[in-house]
């Protein structure tokens, strides 16, 4: 990993998303730093995704900043040096294959073509690297997508339900991998349904619900002082039912 | 800028739809070269005429209109698999992005343009030779009709990608673009061609030469075509700039 960036951090500052009438993130304010793992949870809906996306530029805030390394995700030159991002999957045409995919991807973004098979590899795809990405598995193409991010070796992960779709196998590679990753010193935010496997990688939590931050510590501090679970705890958090789409 | 049209000039070559629609084109060109030359009763003096040679290629262009849906495939396409989110990661500058589609895209439909005007060309020449004539290739009608051929493909491509700007759905996209050149137009041209010969499908008609006295000329039809093309882009770009990419 390498970066000039003295700010390697996620900071949202009252980011506010309206869809129309729907406000789908309310005044969020919350920071990732650098060599941590971030896990950000909240129900469908709950906004983060429309974070994520305002984070990488994909959505305009309403109002609000959203900032990567100090700086809007448009305002960097590079930014696939800088970020490195998995949201709904690797984005990749199926009649493509997987190299293909990440050689499009490293030829737009400058960078050179060496280093898309020692991503392919450190993500287990070498042996499927030549196949179309249409006959890939969900578990694969979360791979491909995590591959897509570590492309550039960028100091900042956003990755948005990594695990879903992973077998065992693959969630507990992928809770190594985060560990890893973190701890070369990079800022990691990770949305997750799966409170039992945030709770095991991430550092930091944070929560959200209908838009809105519920939660912002570490998850010893968060439990500190009481005998309940994460799970308990988020419940208890986002008003006592269950919200639609989080597992334990 | 580099970078974007490497990238996209690699993402079309590994696309089958790009071969399989190159293909096509040429494959029209053959069959729009063909069936009227036998279909024709005109005296021989007829084909060695500028108006002879015209009907004789000016259906090179008739596959043309599949530049339309390279591009559309092209630019909408990006919203069709995921493709924007990881496109616009990489280049959140969504401008650059727009502008070197617009480029390759100008640059495949001269491909397009040329491998229709070559298939065209060589099946005339078989048969005025199969009939006992030559084709006249010192005739400016000859390489004027050709061009019209290419010159109309390489606007073509570009305006496939700014209506894919603004039609991010593909198979909209692509129906509407067929319906209107293949029906609305022909038809609103039939009902009355000194109204309808300034729409922009049937102006590329005029920039292809199709002998036709309802045609406008060459300069006006290039002004039509180009003015919506220009004004397309536009509209186009500024969608993909301020809409939000939600998938």
């Amino acid at each position: 990993m390498r970066s000039q960036h003295d700010d390697l951090s996620i900071r949202c500052v009252d980011l506010t998303k309206q869809f129309g009438d729907h406000t789908a993130v309310d005044r969020l304010t919350f920071s990732a730093s650098a060599g941590t793992v971030t896990g950000f949870v909240g129900g469908n809906g709950a906004g983060k995704t429309t974070t994520m996306r305002m984070l990488l530029g994909l959505i305009s805030p309403t109002s609000g900043r959203a900032l990567v390394a100090g700086r809007p995700y448009v305002e960097h030159d590079e930014p696939r040096r800088v970020v490195g991002a998995s949201i709904d999957g690797p984005g990749a045409h199926p009649a493509r294959s997987a190299i293909e995919h990440l050689r499009i991807i490293a030829t737009a973004a400058g960078l050179p073509r060496h280093g898309v098979e020692p991503v392919l590899d450190k993500v287990g795809l070498t042996a499927s690297a030549g196949r179309k990405v249409g006959t890939f598995s969900m578990g694969m193409l979360q791979r491909l997508a995590l591959a897509g991010a570590l492309l550039a070796d960028p100091p900042i992960l956003i990755l948005d339900e990594p695990v879903n779709g992973l077998d065992p196998a693959g969630i507990l590679w992928m809770r190594g991998l985060l560990s890893e990753l973190a701890g070369e010193g990079r800022a990691i935010l990770v949305s997750s349904h799966l409170l039992a496997e945030l709770a095991e990688v991430a550092d930091r939590i944070v929560v959200i619900h209908e838009g809105r931050l519920l939660a912002d510590d570490t998850l010893t501090n968060l439990l500190a002082g009481r005998s309940s679970s994460f799970e308990e705890l988020y419940f208890e958090l986002v008003g006592g039912g269950r919200a639609e789409g989080v597992s334990a | 800028m580099t970078n974007l049209v490497r990238a996209e000039l690699r993402a079309l070559r590994t696309s089958p739809t790009t071969w399989s629609l190159l293909l096509a084109v040429a494959a029209i060109g053959v069959l729009g070269t063909v069936a009227p030359l036998i279909a024709s009763d005109a005296v021989p003096a007829h084909f060695v005429s500028d108006r002879g040679i015209q009907e004789a290629l000016h259906g090179a262009a008739a596959g043309v209109g599949l530049v339309i849906v390279v591009g559309v495939v092209g630019m909408a396409g990006e919203w069709r698999w995921g493709q924007a989110t990881q496109t616009f990661i990489t280049t959140p500058v969504r401008r650059r992005v727009v502008g070197a589609k617009l480029l390759v895209h100008a640059g495949l439909g001269a491909l397009f343009g040329v491998v229709a005007a070559a298939a065209s060309l060589a099946t005339a020449w078989g048969w005025y030779r199969n009939e006992g004539m030559a084709l006249p290739l010192d005739r400016s009608a000859v390489w004027l009709t050709l061009a019209g051929c290419v010159l109309v493909s390489m606007l073509f491509g570009p305006l496939g990608v700014a209506i894919g700007a603004l039609v991010r759905n593909v198979v909209a996209a692509v129906a509407g673009v067929l319906v209107w050149q293949i029906i609305v137009e022909p038809t609103l041209f039939a009902a009355s061609p000194s109204v309808f010969r300034w729409l922009p499908g049937i102006a590329s008609f005029a920039i292809r030469r199709q002998p036709d006295e309802h045609m406008l000329g060459v300069a006006p039809a290039l002004v039509v075509v180009g003015g919506l093309l220009a004004a397309m882009i536009v509209a186009g770009t500024l969608a993909v700039e301020r809409r939000d990419v939600t998938a």
